[in-house]
């Protein structure tokens, strides 16, 4: 990133040809799947990471930065899209709308569409740490770096999350299916 | 719920279904869950896994170009080449300024004499042409009139206050 500071363009393509692909994927989960947005949201978080590179603390991993920014751009478009919220954290005894709302989905039992349907019941902070610790694989600290928070919050969010879509998915279950 | 049991949870989660279990295992998790969470939150994730196993994910787009990164003023780099001509260029235009001033308010300068009287109050309008001339004189007399006419009235204002 120091690299990248100082202008070079050599260490901005290594970044990219490390990053590239799996900040492309994170969008990609992130935004409904909608392949264009997430080709147009990785190139603008590339174009922003080369002009504010100077503001990277080079204590951060720089894989946890990237996260944190690309999240930053996805809260955005949420805002613009995002009528309904079903916030985790302000309200725990909410539930995620029942999958009986999507009877396509539950018809054709197709796990990944139920899944992503589910995800886009939440609000974004609860998606984006289900998608990090479970889609993406980010260990517990550096999720808990990317926000800021102690590993403690981090791990029972997780679980409360968890223990939410699993509910709603239920219905998936290899028993459930079989049946 | 303590952060170690939250670890073992998911640990165990991660790894076995309920049957898997052994005793002591089965009996912590009965302490924080019933028997169908676990399976459930089981079954979330084994599909979740099976799921990344087989995802196909658009592919990636191609790096983006990339425009000059924003700089200030001071700390932006200039090419020679561009500093030596605008330097020489500014040189040139001072230069001509200071000639071309010097030029018109010297006092002994003709062409300045020749517009202006020679004490340079008085204007020499002379070598103008006749029309413009009489204007010029309709002009000087109409304001000496009003000067005086002003001055008239100064002096009646000030009476009035004596």
């Amino acid at each position: 990133m120091t690299a990248i500071a100082e202008g070079h363009q050599l260490a901005f393509q290594q970044l990219y040809h490390r990053y590239g692909a799996a900040m492309h994927r994170y969008f990609y989960r992130m935004l409904r799947q909608d392949s264009e947005l997430a080709k147009d949201f990785t190139q603008e978080l590339f174009v922003k990471v080369y002009q504010k590179s100077q503001s990277f603390d080079p204590k951060q991993k720089c894989k946890t930065w990237l996260y944190a920014v690309a999240t930053n751009l996805c809260k955005n478009e949420y805002r613009k899209n995002k009528p309904i919220i079903n916030s985790i954290d302000s309200n725990p005894l909410v539930n995620i709308p029942d999958l009986e709302a999507i009877p396509k989905i539950k018809e054709t039992n197709q796990f990944p569409a139920a899944l992503h349907a589910a995800l886009d019941q939440l609000d974004e902070a609860s998606k984006s740490l289900f998608v990090w610790r479970y889609l993406e694989g980010l260990n517990i600290d550096e999720i808990a770096q990317i926000l800021n928070l102690p590993e403690g919050t981090i791990k029972s969010r997780i679980f409360r999350i968890r223990a939410k879509l699993a509910k709603s998915l239920a219905a998936f279950h290899p028993k459930n299916t079989a049946s | 719920m303590k952060e170690e049991y939250l670890d073992k949870i998911e640990a165990l989660l991660a790894s076995k279904s309920f049957e898997q279990l052994s005793s002591e295992e089965s009996s912590f998790i009965l302490q924080h869950m019933t028997e169908s969470e676990y399976t459930e939150q089981y079954g979330l994730l084994k599909n979740t896994s099976a799921y990344l196993e087989n995802e196909t994910v658009p592919p990636t787009p191609s790096m983006p170009s990339l425009a000059a990164r924003p700089q200030g003023i001071i700390t932006k780099m200039v090419p020679l080449r561009n500093a030596l001509s605008s330097g020489i260029a500014a040189c040139l235009v001072i230069g001509f300024l200071s000639w071309n001033l010097g030029r018109t308010t010297h006092p002994c300068n003709d062409s300045y004499q020749e517009m202006m009287g020679r004490d340079s109050t008085e204007m020499n309008y002379a070598n103008l042409p006749d029309a413009a001339q009489d204007t010029f004189s309709l002009l000087i007399k109409s304001l000496s009139r009003s000067h005086s006419a002003a001055q008239d009235s100064d002096i009646i204002a000030l009476g009035r206050f004596r």
